[in-house]
C-alpha cells in the first residue's frame, strides 16, 4: 500500500512566505479522516499543509513548462500548498513476489513488486485534492493550481491480525509461523492510514521490543 | 525518432539541442534570462559526459532532435521561441521519462542559484543563521 496523495497550491496576492518553519503540518485537517457512506468509497483523508524549499515546490508542481512554468517558480514566496493525503488501501492484485529471472548478488530472486492504486484510492484521493483545492480559495488564494498526483511511504505486505489464516504477525508483530521472527515496521500495517506512518512504525517497533524483552526473559523465545 | 543517439562527447548541434530544450522549460523575460541565466544547457552537457543519466539523455535528445525535423524541418537550435515551445510540449508527450528528467534538472540548477532565490522571495539555507526569524521578530524582512 502506500498514500494516494495530491499537491494542491495557492498563490496569494501579498507574500506569505509559506516556506519559513517546518516545511509540513503546520496546518492538519483530519475533519475528513472518519470514514463517511455518502462519500461514495470506503475510508477517509487528511489535509496537511506542506510548503518546500524551491526545488521541491518545482518537481512537485507538475509537468507543465515554459512561462507559466517559470511565473508558477516566481510566486514561491506568495504560494502555500496543501498535500492531500488518502488512505490507501490493500488490493488482492498487489504483490511482492519472487521474480523468476532475475537473481542478486547472492543468487537469489529479487522481489518483483505489482502495485497499483485501486479504484477506491483514486476516488478518495480525488476528494482530497478537490476539498484542499476549494480550502485553498476559501483562504483567499487567488489561484489554485493542482500539482502532482503521486504516491508515498511503502505500507503492507505482512497484515497484523489474530487470525493466522488472514494476517501474518500478531498484535507484538511476532510471525505467526515463527516465533522468533518480529516485523516492526509499517509492513504491518493492515491499510496505508491516512496520515505520515513514522509515529506508529516507532511505536509498534517500541511495544514489540518490550514483548520481546518480557517473552525473552521469561525464557518463552528462543 | 529513427535516428541513432549521439555519442559522447557531444558535439556542438547536441550542445544547442540541450540549451534550446532548458530554455524551454525555463524561458527568458523580462525578469531573467531562465534556464540561460545559470547556463543550463552547457552544465546540463557537463553532467551527461560525466555519465549522469547519460543513457537517458543520449535516447531524448535523438527524439528531441527527431521531432524539430519531423515538426518543423529544423534543428532544434533553429527553432523560434513559439516553436520551442510547441516542440517541448510534444517532448513531453512522446519521451515523458525524458522530459521529467529534464524538467527536474534544469529546475534544480535554475533554483540552487542564490541570485534566482532573491529573484523569488527565498532567503536560502538558515542554519547558519539559527532558522528565520519570525514576522513579528523582523518585520522589516521581506523575506
Amino acid at each position: 500500500m502506500s498514500h494516494p496523495t495530491w499537491q494542491v497550491f495557492g498563490t496569494f496576492a501579498e507574500p506569505i512566505h509559506a516556506f519559513k518553519g517546518m516545511q509540513m503540518g503546520h496546518v492538519m485537517v483530519q475533519d475528513y479522516y472518519k470514514p463517511e457512506p455518502r462519500r461514495g468509497c470506503a475510508r477517509g483523508y487528511i489535509l496537511l499543509s506542506y510548503m518546500m524549499t524551491p526545488i521541491t515546490y518545482a518537481n512537485l508542481s507538475g509537468s507543465f513548462y515554459g512561462t507559466e512554468f517559470k511565473e508558477f517558480l516566481h510566486a514561491y514566496a506568495h504560494t502555500a500548498a496543501w498535500w492531500a493525503h488518502a488512505e490507501g488501501l490493500p488490493c488482492a492484485t498487489n504483490t511482492v513476489t519472487l521474480d523468476p529471472d532475475v537473481r542478486d548478488g547472492y543468487g537469489l530472486p529479487v522481489a518483483r513488486i505489482s502495485y497499483e492504486w485501486c479504484d477506491n484510492d483514486i476516488t478518495l484521493a480525488a476528494l482530497a485534492r478537490d476539498k484542499a483545492a476549494e480550502m485553498m480559495s476559501a483562504s483567499g488564494a487567488q489561484r489554485v493550481r493542482l500539482g502532482l498526483n503521486y504516491g508515498a511511504h511503502a505500507m503492507g505486505t505482512c497484515r497484523m491480525g489474530k487470525d493466522p489464516a488472514t494476517s501474518v504477525v500478531n498484535s507484538f508483530g511476532q510471525s505467526h509461523d515463527i516465533p522468533n521472527l518480529f516485523v516492526c515496521d509499517t509492513s504491518t500495517f493492515v491499510t496505508g492510514a491516512g496520515v505520515n506512518p513514522t509515529l506508529t512504525a516507532m511505536a509498534i517497533a517500541s511495544r514489540a521490543a518490550e514483548f520481546m524483552a518480557d517473552t525473552a526473559g521469561r525464557g518463552d523465545l528462543s | 525518432m529513427s535516428a541513432p543517439p549521439p555519442k559522447l562527447p557531444l558535439n556542438a548541434e547536441d550542445r544547442a539541442t540541450l540549451a534550446a530544450l532548458a530554455r524551454g522549460i525555463i524561458p527568458p523575460d523580462d525578469i531573467d534570462a531562465g534556464a540561460d541565466a545559470v547556463e543550463a544547457g552547457p552544465r546540463l552537457a557537463a553532467k551527461i559526459e560525466a555519465g549522469i543519466n547519460a543513457g537517458l539523455y543520449l535516447e531524448g535528445l535523438a527524439a528531441a532532435t527527431a521531432m524539430a525535423r519531423e515538426q518543423f524541418g529544423q534543428e532544434p537550435g533553429q527553432l523560434s521561441p513559439a516553436q520551442v515551445h510547441q516542440w517541448v510540449g510534444g517532448l513531453r508527450e512522446r519521451a515523458p521519462g525524458f522530459y521529467k528528467q529534464l524538467r527536474m534538472d534544469v529546475s534544480a540548477l535554475y533554483l540552487s542559484e542564490p541570485k534566482v532565490w532573491e529573484r523569488i522571495g527565498f532567503p536560502g539555507p538558515s542554519s547558519s543563521t539559527g532558522g528565520y526569524p519570525d514576522f513579528d521578530q523582523n518585520p522589516d524582512s521581506e523575506s
